[in-house]
């Protein structure tokens, strides 16, 4: 997994200027995470223009909240807490209802084409979203951004094997869902 | 020997070279009999690639980072200009300026939103009291409303006066609604996206469970489809209601108005 913080002399110093409330400081840390932040955010929700929306949110909240963390903060952790718990909160308070369809008339066919939005999506990211969201963002953190288990579960406020059993179960449902495109596309 | 189903899930640490050394032989020797979980085992390792493959930032993301910089660095540089002495303060004092600091920082964010009222100064998301929920003898009110018509999504403002109209033409529509026998509740997990992706659909979600009108509810989310007439559906987690609602309303017609939808064309109204 690549190493992400390339800021010259590490983050460490430029991230106790932007705890002491250097705005220039904080600037520099936006440039560098928000495509990251961003990214894992537009595959959490699986929609860009919410991700951008939810990624806004993260680094205003994480400028207006610096200032009151600890010295040696984690920063890379703590943003990626930050977005976790927006997209989670995000997926409670919109997604809770999944509507019964209407049966009375037939002008909704799923079988229509893919709207633009959704196109050029990357492989298996339908699986992903359909998976629960403690799930996928336990696979993604570990599998795309690199954290360890620890690292997660202090994150995400679980035990490190619960972390660790979260993204198994992921990983497991997004085999089966490539298997069941690929057996199911079978002639 | 191991059924198929508990090797299943002990496939992933097999592959993470997790396992105890007892458990990995046991799997091992399952694998040796069973194709079934030889195939799973594969398409796991081809899922764990193209996972690991995904770009940091998806490319349909791209278009979007622009307009992420418009929403975060104004605020960060105009709080740069308004408050220069702010950090200096607090790198003396560090431990006994906190709260004082904190203080001046939310006198900072107060004034900023006065100063920028088009750009409010949003929270944490879990920080926002709702100060509709602490005054109970007023009708509950939706914390959003937002419009999905020919593929296009708009939230409508809050605080506006077309949420306003939107809310009381909604909430008159509901009470002329009537409970119907046909759909008597469910728990069915099917999906409005492409409801709300193809046709028109307006959907509001109350901060709580708040919404009850004919027997139904109370629910937090309410969604109307408008095409030859209007449906309403209200539900929560575990439950979707539809209310039938008598068309040719005048509250229909004023919804159509406010949301800029034409009356039907193939039907008349009062069919
Ligand atoms: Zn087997």
């Amino acid at each position: 997994m690549e190493e992400v913080v390339r800021m010259p002399g590490g983050d460490s110093l430029i991230v106790e200027q932007a705890r002491h409330g250097d705005a220039l400081a904080f600037e520099a840390i936006y440039r560098e995470y928000q495509p990251q932040i961003a990214g894992y955010l537009c595959r959490l929700v699986q929609d860009p223009e919410l991700a951008a929306d939810l990624t806004q949110d993260v680094f205003i909240s994480a400028y207006k909240a610096i200032g009151r963390t600890q010295p040696g903060l984690k920063l890379r952790a703590w943003l990626y807490t930050i977005a976790t718990n927006a997209a989670m909160s995000h997926h409670r308070r919109r997604r809770v209802v999944q509507w019964s369809p209407l049966d009375d008339r037939g002008t909704d066919s799923p079988t229509e084409g893919p709207e633009d939005r959704y196109a050029a999506r990357e492989e298996l990211s339908d699986a992903l979203h359909a998976l629960p969201p403690e799930q996928s963002a336990c696979l993604l953190l570990s599998a795309r951004d690199g954290f360890t288990f620890e690292e997660i579960g202090k994150m995400l406020g679980i035990s490190e094997a619960a972390a660790k059993t979260r993204a198994y179960r992921a990983r497991l449902a997004l085999a089966r869902a490539l298997r069941a495109s690929e057996e199911g596309a079978r002639p | 020997m191991m059924s198929c189903e508990r090797v299943e899930e002990m496939l992933p640490p097999y592959v993470d070279g997790d396992l105890s050394a007892e458990e990995t032989r046991e799997v091992d020797l399952h694998l040796d009999g069973c194709g079934e979980c030889v195939a799973t085992l594969g398409y796991l390792r081809r899922a764990d690639a193209i996972v690991a493959g995904w770009p940091q930032t998806p490319r349909h993301m791209q278009p979007h980072l622009a307009r992420i910089d418009e929403g975060v660095l104004p605020r960060i540089r105009q709080r740069r200009r308004l408050f220069p002495l702010l950090p200096r303060f607090n790198r003396v004092l560090p431990y006994a300026g906190l709260a004082t600091f904190v203080l001046v920082l939310g006198a900072a964010v107060l004034a900023l939103s006065m100063v920028l009222p088009g750009l409010p100064l949003t929270d944490a998301p879990k920080s926002a009291p709702n100060p509709v929920v602490s005054r109970p003898q007023e009708q509950l009110r939706p914390e959003s409303i937002t419009w999905y018509h020919d593929g296009r999504v708009a939230d409508i403002g809050k605080g506006t006066e077309k949420f306003k109209n939107i809310v009381s033409a909604v909430e008159q529509l509901l009470q002329r609604g009537a409970r119907d026998p046909s759909h008597p509740g469910s728990a069915l997990s099917g999906d409005t996206e492409t409801m709300k992706r193809s046709g028109a659909v307006l959907e509001l979600i109350y901060p709580k469970p708040g919404v009850k009108h004919a027997g139904v509810g109370p629910h937090t989310h309410v969604l109307l489809r408008f095409d030859r007439g209007v449906t309403v559906l209200m539900g929560d987690a575990k439950y979707t209601e539809k209310l039938s609602v008598p068309n040719a309303t005048e509250q229909e017609k004023r919804l159509r108005d406010l949301l800029g939808l034409p009356p039907p064309t193939l039907f008349a109204y009062d069919g």
